[in-house]
């Protein structure tokens, strides 16, 4: 005890004494403690799950708090018919592979196949396939992307991580300012375009949740992902309820019982709201519900629920609606799914009902492509973008689409249900680690005095 | 395991002499040992000038770790207890100093910990126990508690010149379009960009195309140098550097560039980027340890060394050693007079302070919102002028103008 | 006849032995029984007792450890935490109850507030902000009661029937109240059956029924009072249906055991009683058969032993009966043929003497006709004498004739095959009418005599010629062998004499064809037989007995 206490005394009388370092410190471990269903997020999917995937496989470039497009692994260029996606000279990714446009078509490829939030930022280009396809075996300077119709927030749409580009199916190859050193480990990259971070590696530890919380609190941790966060910060990461035609009538059921906030204050947890459009209040979207109205309903039948197995959120909402489609007389079972199995059999046709979490776009647009595309009817959704992407002025734009939205929520099979934000804490002695437009933090840049 | 107040405070007390804050701080310290709080102790204390906040807070932490209760120091503020949460602390010491004919201590010690059931909107709980000490003020105190620069007429513009979404990377000001009147460069996000002296953007071109370095700099790190109508533009991000002129609204490449450099014009040294740092080694001298960065203006030299020192050499006189020199340091002419204007040491403080450190022993100060990177003299405007790069707390940064009075 | 009779006996015996073992089994067994079946009920029933008793302990024990559980729940410094944060307005986390239920025998707890809305959960964190109607009725302070549950899984939500308690949480002063208790499922009714043995049956209104444990056969059921639900625990009589079943069969076996043993003891029994009976019908077969030499063994005692001395003695006598009668046969027989003798003899005797005299009285008279007469009377001379010959012989044959070898034969294929070898005389058809395949005993060399003999009388019967019918045909147990002629036929005088030795009625012929030919089918057991054909000729028949046994493999 006494010896912790002098430790401590001296990290703190520090200060006073000549530890300058106006600029930051090369050096250390960065040490991270995440809880086991941010390690369960392979394809970096929440936002925990990005935010450390992101270490290993930076996203193409960064959405700032302003909305600025600062380019990490690429720069987009408008072009006459569309945009061109220029590889920064100098990406590799961690085995070595140079990032070129070819590797750059086949990553996104295979993101498409694998996440809607994908499919959604690159609906707009058109004959996305074989565009993809075609350039995946060429050598040309820039990917180019010919766009269906107008879409002014694709460079936006370009930053998600879902679309940062990955080599093969690990889902580790990346191009990030650390390379993968086993599982818990990364080490800096000292050619990374963006520079060398400042640690020499990284380490994650995987903890329980009180675990985890007291390793931060005897800072054998710096990072803690999975629990805490800022209810201020922008929360993207949605929660929706899609459905098939036949379990409308279970929808119009649970609309009627559904209390979100109270589904978020005693189910979800913060930094999570209720979302009662298809927007979230960050991006917009209203912040209550317009008076249900009606007595609830009861109803009859069976139904499948999908939910992601991974996230502890997810179950207990699918619960929840377990329970109250119960208390409606609907007997509802649940299928617990990994994400990936989640989107794979949804498109399949397995399921009644299911529980879609992505990581929203933070502009109101793309974050509805993302809507329409979990809505599941291209064609429409389409239409339905064009008409937006035409408004070349952003605020134009953002208006027209919450409008939309609005008026769009009651014919979309999407229920909107909440939004959450990072769940995170950070050791206050981290220095220069920022939130980007996602509500992610950037641990690229951390260091400690 | 730990012995009693009463103990310590008789060993204290047996001390001699001590100072008046000192005093306070073992009066503080058996007043919150007495109240048993949950270890970790985060104290955070406001007073008229920071120095005096520090100092105390120190203090008082260094008493309780002594009496087997660990504590931290933590800034003041309305969120001093979610900083005292974040720092892993389970209670807190808020303190408010004021300093007259005695230094009155007067705060609170409250419990900040909350169980993991208690959900994420735990209720405050009120006090568990409040604190109030007063000694005797002694000369010390009184220094302390005067802080630095009062009077020293140095003034910040209330508006920023500009501000970015990205963290600036190097800073120039000169007479690019030949008008007469200085603009702005900075190197920030990749690209440079000309301002003019209302912070208005003339032109900009980007660096990304650039080869890229071999082991670039995560920090934003660069030279610009304005002279003969030419920007000269060094990245550490980049591969060599280049020129650039500005024409009919746009930024060109010019010819020449080379290597980056300490100082602009005629006494410009050449340097180099280290590898994979923000830090730029001299190419030719004996001096050869990386550096934050320096200047080379009519014979003098500043050398911005990382251990927070900073060396000036003057024509004709010796080495005068700097302490307390952040990055963010140039020579500039005031009022006649060459001068350093440095900032702080400091380790990332949100709010930093900009000093003028000149041959006499005053040294006119003024806090700046943010943390200083870059500063260079010949702002636009009337009177002398500073314009200094801040980062922010958001990851951004802004262009601020530092005035001397008129 | 006797054979059977004599069987009868037997069975008859044995039957009554049987009846005499078999009586007291069927007097015993329904009477041991139905005592056996009333001791097993008893058992059954005091088994359904004791397993209701080890149930309702069981409750009992349940209640308190659910109340000791629930009051310690109550009083957790992290269940006062969570009610101390509901009273100060503040939601708790869904689960936070999680952690107070860790290592308690619960799996029901949860805390709702004053107006009964669950506000945290341990196990169905999802009820969160809603009133239970099964747990808001438990009041607090009371003993545990069963109430309907809702529990959750990924197939869909069930209501279980719970015992729970409720208790306040002192520390939040009522605002908070705890409900805890134990959730009755699968797992509780399966321990319940194995620790009672017991069938156990749990059902209440709308709860989802569970069942654990097997009670077979017949089944008593004692039910449990259990608030809106029924505890019936069942006890199956296959256990003692098993143990019933094998004293029944031990009784039965020992009953079939004495069956058996009186069964072989009538049998001994009844054999030494019906062997000397046996014995003697087969001497009486035997005599009747012919054998009068045969004695039966003087076994047996009593009135058997008379009976059987009895017909010793009448064997015996009528052995020396049968000897007497047959030397009396014997001698008649050889009158008959020394009379037959005599007169064959004589007839060629006397026209020999003539011719001799003639002769001598010519010589002795010198009479020139000498010469003429001898050389015309000595041919006639001669053929007499060689007709004497031949009388002599065919006697010496008759007298010869041994006893008949028999073997096994089909005397339609028998009859074909000679027939093939004999032929007959030119201008004599034979005509061949073959039976089915008649197996007897015959000698083939006596029977082919037979065939002969017939045949050459036939034929002999018809010196100008005619028709010879052979046929076969048997009847019920009989062989027929007949040969007819198209000749004169036998007058009906002469038939009863003409299987007499030296009897003809042809003009020349020993007389001893067809009396052979009676001694062969008499040496077979049979007879032969004279008849007139429908066309008048002659119809010989000769009978045989057939063998009774098919399969018999037969040769020609």
């Amino acid at each position: 005890m006494r010896r912790g206490a002098i430790l401590v005394l001296l990290a703190a009388a520090a200060p006073l004494e000549a530890r300058a370092a106006a600029r930051a410190r090369d050096g250390g471990t960065l040490r991270l403690a995440v809880l086991p269903e941010v390690r369960a997020d392979r394809w970096g999917e929440t936002p925990e799950g990005a935010a450390l995937r992101e270490l290993v496989a930076a996203p193409l470039c960064r959405v700032e708090g302003g909305g600025r497009v600062q380019p990490v692994l690429a720069s987009v260029q408008r072009t006459a018919d569309g945009v061109s996606v220029v590889p920064r000279p100098g990406a590799r990714f961690s085995s070595g592979a140079p990032l070129g446009t070819a590797e750059l078509a086949q990553a996104w490829a295979r993101a498409v196949e694998r996440s809607p939030v994908a499919r959604a930022a690159l609906g707009p280009v058109r004959e996305l396939a074989p565009t993809l396809e075609q350039q995946s075996r060429g050598k040309a300077a820039g990917l180019l992307l010919p766009l269906a119709h107008p879409w002014p927030d694709l460079e936006v749409s370009l930053c998600h991580p879902a679309l940062a580009p990955v080599l093969g199916d690990g889902g580790s190859d990346g191009v990030g300012p650390y390379a993968p050193d086993g599982a818990e480990r990364g080490r800096a990259v000292p050619a990374f375009p963006e520079g060398r971070p400042h640690p020499d590696g990284f380490l994650v530890s995987t903890l329980a949740r009180r675990a985890a919380q007291r390793a931060l609190e005897t800072r054998s941790a710096q990072v803690l992902l999975g629990d805490g966060g800022e209810a201020a910060a922008p929360a993207l990461f949605a929660t929706y309820l899609v459905s098939r035609p036949q379990a409308r009538p279970m929808v119009s059921l649970l609309e009627t019982r559904l209390d979100r906030p109270a589904l978020v204050r005693s189910f979800v947890g913060s930094p999570a709201a209720a979302m009662p459009g298809l927007l979230p209040p960050s991006l917009g979207g209203p912040e209550r519900s317009a008076s249900a109205g009606g007595s609830p309903g009861r109803g009859s039948g069976t139904a499948l629920l999908l939910y992601a197995a991974d996230r502890p959120g997810q179950r207990a909402v699918a619960q929840r609606l377990q329970i109250l489609l119960r208390d409606a007389g609907v007997s509802l079972r649940l299928g617990a799914r990994t994400p990936e199995a989640l989107d794979r059999d949804w498109r399949a046709g397995q399921g009644d009902l299911a529980l879609r979490s992505v990581l929203l776009p933070p502009v109101p647009a793309a974050a509805l492509a993302v809507v329409l595309e979990l809505a599941g009817d291209p064609g429409a959704g389409r239409r339905e973008l064009a008409g937006l992407g035409a408004l070349a002025d952003e605020r134009e734009r953002a208006a027209r689409t919450r409008e939309r939205a609005l008026q769009l929520a009651g014919a979309l099979p999407v229920v909107p249900l909440y939004v959450e934000g990072l769940r995170a804490r950070l050791d206050p002695a981290l220095v220069d680690v920022r939130r980007d437009a996602f509500g992610l933090w950037t641990l690229d840049d951390a260091w400690w005095p | 395991m730990s012995p009693g107040p009463a103990l310590v405070a008789a060993l204290l007390a047996a001390a001699p002499g001590p100072s008046a804050l000192e005093a306070l701080s073992e009066q503080l310290r058996a007043q919150v040992v007495a109240a048993h709080p949950e270890p970790p102790v985060a104290v955070a204390v406001e007073a008229s000038s920071a120095a005096l906040a520090e100092t105390t807070a120190a203090l008082v932490a260094t008493r309780l770790g002594e009496s087997g209760l660990p504590a931290v120091v933590i800034g003041s503020g309305e969120d001093a207890a979610a900083r005292a949460r974040s720092a892993g602390a389970r209670s807190l010491v808020r303190l408010r100093l004021q300093v007259a004919a005695e230094v009155l201590g007067a705060g609170e010690l409250r419990s900040v910990w909350r169980n993991f059931w208690a959900g994420r909107a735990a209720p405050e709980t009120g006090p568990t126990r409040v604190l109030s000490a007063a000694v005797p003020v002694d000369r010390a105190t009184q220094l302390l508690a005067a802080g630095p620069g009062q009077g020293a007429g140095l003034v910040l513009d209330p508006a920023p010149l500009a501000r970015l979404p990205v963290r600036t990377a190097a800073l120039a000001t000169g007479d690019l379009d030949g008008d007469g009147r200085p603009e702005v460069a900075v190197l920030a996000g990749g690209e440079v960009s000309v301002l003019d002296g209302a912070g208005s953007l003339l032109a900009r071109h980007s660096l990304l195309d650039l080869p890229p370095a071999a082991t670039p700099a995560r920090e934003p790190f660069g030279t610009l140098c304005i002279g003969e109508g030419r920007l000269v533009v060094a990245w550490a991000r980049a591969d060599g550097s280049l020129a650039l002129r500005l024409q009919g609204g746009q930024l060109v490449r010019g010819t020449g560039g080379g290597a980056p450099t300490l100082g602009c014009g005629a006494s410009a040294e050449p340097a180099s980027f280290a590898p994979g740092a923000a830090r730029l080694v001299l190419a030719r001298g004996p001096e050869r340890e990386p550096l934050w960065g320096g200047d080379a203006r009519a014979g003098h030299r500043l050398l911005l060394l990382p251990d927070g020192t900073a060396r000036w050499f003057q024509p004709g006189s010796e080495v005068r050693v700097l302490r307390d020199v952040g990055a963010g340091a140039a020579l500039v002419s005031w009022r006649g007079e060459m001068r350093v204007a440095a900032s702080s040491a400091a380790a990332a403080p949100a709010e930093d302070r900009l000093r003028l450190v000149g041959p006499g022993p005053e040294e006119p100060s003024v806090a700046v919102p943010g943390r200083i990177l870059q500063v260079c003299g010949g702002a636009p405007g009337p009177g002398p002028a500073l314009v200094l790069g801040l980062w922010t707390a958001d990851g951004g940064s802004e262009l601020r103008v530092v005035r001397g009075p008129p | 006849m006797a054979a059977t009779r004599g069987m009868r006996l037997r069975t008859l015996l044995l039957l009554a032995f049987a009846l005499l073992a078999l009586l007291p089994l069927a007097v015993t067994v329904p009477l041991a029984s139905r005592r056996i079946e009333e001791t097993f009920a008893r058992e059954l029933a005091a088994r359904a007792d004791a397993a209701a008793t080890l149930g309702s302990t069981e409750l009992d024990r349940l209640r308190a450890e659910v109340e000791q559980s629930v009051s310690a729940c109550a009083a957790d410094p992290l269940t006062e935490a969570v009610a101390l944060q509901l009273e100060s307005g503040l939601p708790p986390a869904a689960d936070a109850m999680r952690g107070v239920a860790e290592g308690r025998p619960l799996t029901v707890l949860t805390l709702r507030d004053a107006s009964g809305v669950t506000r945290s959960s341990a196990f169905l964190p999802a009820r969160v902000g809603d009133v239970e109607p099964g747990l808001s009725t438990v009041r607090t302070g009371e003993a545990p009661v069963l109430v309907p549950v809702e529990v959750q899984n990924a197939e869909g939500v069930q209501l279980r029937p719970a015992l729970v308690a409720a208790r306040p949480v002192e520390a939040a002063r009522g605002t908070a109240i705890l409900v805890g208790g134990q959730v009755l499922d699968e797992a509780w009714v399966s321990r319940l059956a194995r620790l009672t043995a017991a069938r156990v049956e749990l059902q209440g209104p709308g709860l989802a029924p569970a069942a654990a444990g097997t009670a077979e056969g017949r089944t008593v059921r004692r039910a449990l009072p259990l608030g809106p639900a029924e505890l019936t625990l069942g006890v199956g009589s296959a256990a003692v249906d098993e143990t019933r079943a094998t004293l029944l069969k031990a009784l039965v076996t020992a009953g079939a055991l004495g069956l058996g043993l009186a069964l072989i003891a009538g049998f001994l029994f009844a054999r030494g009683i019906t062997r000397p009976v046996e014995a003697l019908t087969e001497g009486v077969r035997s005599v009747a058969g012919g054998a009068l030499d045969t004695r039966v063994p003087a076994t047996g005692s009593g009135e058997v032993r008379v009976l059987v001395d009895a017909f010793n003695r009448m064997a015996e006598d009528l052995g020396h009966a049968t000897r007497a009668l047959r030397a009396a046969e014997q001698a008649a027989a050889w009158e008959g043929v020394a009379r037959s003798l005599a007169h064959e003899l004589r007839n060629p005797l006397t026209p020999l003497q003539m011719s001799l005299e003639t002769l001598l009285a010519a010589r002795k008279a010198r009479d020139g006709r000498f010469e003429a007469l001898f050389v015309e009377s000595a041919p006639a001379m001669l053929e007499e004498v060689e007709r004497l010959r031949r009388t002599i012989d065919a006697f010496a044959r008759f007298a010869r004739l041994p006893a008949a070898q028999l073997e096994p034969l089909d005397l339609t294929a028998w009859t074909e095959q000679a027939l093939g070898l004999a032929g007959a005389r030119p201008g004599v058809a034979l005509r061949w009418e073959p039976g089915p395949p008649l197996a007897v005993r015959a000698d083939r060399d006596q029977l082919a005599q037979l065939l002969h003999n017939l045949l050459r009388n036939a034929e002999e019967a018809m010196p100008s010629g005619g028709q010879v019918t052979v046929r076969t045909r048997g009847d019920a147990d009989r062989a027929v062998l007949e040969v007819e002629d198209t000749g004169p036929g036998i007058p009906a005088d002469a038939r009863a004499r003409v299987l007499e030795p030296g009897v003809t009625t042809k003009a020349s012929g020993t007389g001893l064809g067809l009396a052979l030919g009676a001694r062969i089918a008499q040496g077979h057991g049979g007879t032969l037989e004279v008849d007139t054909a429908p066309g008048g000729g002659a119809l010989l028949r000769l009978r045989i007995p057939r063998e009774a046994a098919a399969g018999v493999r037969l040769t020609p």
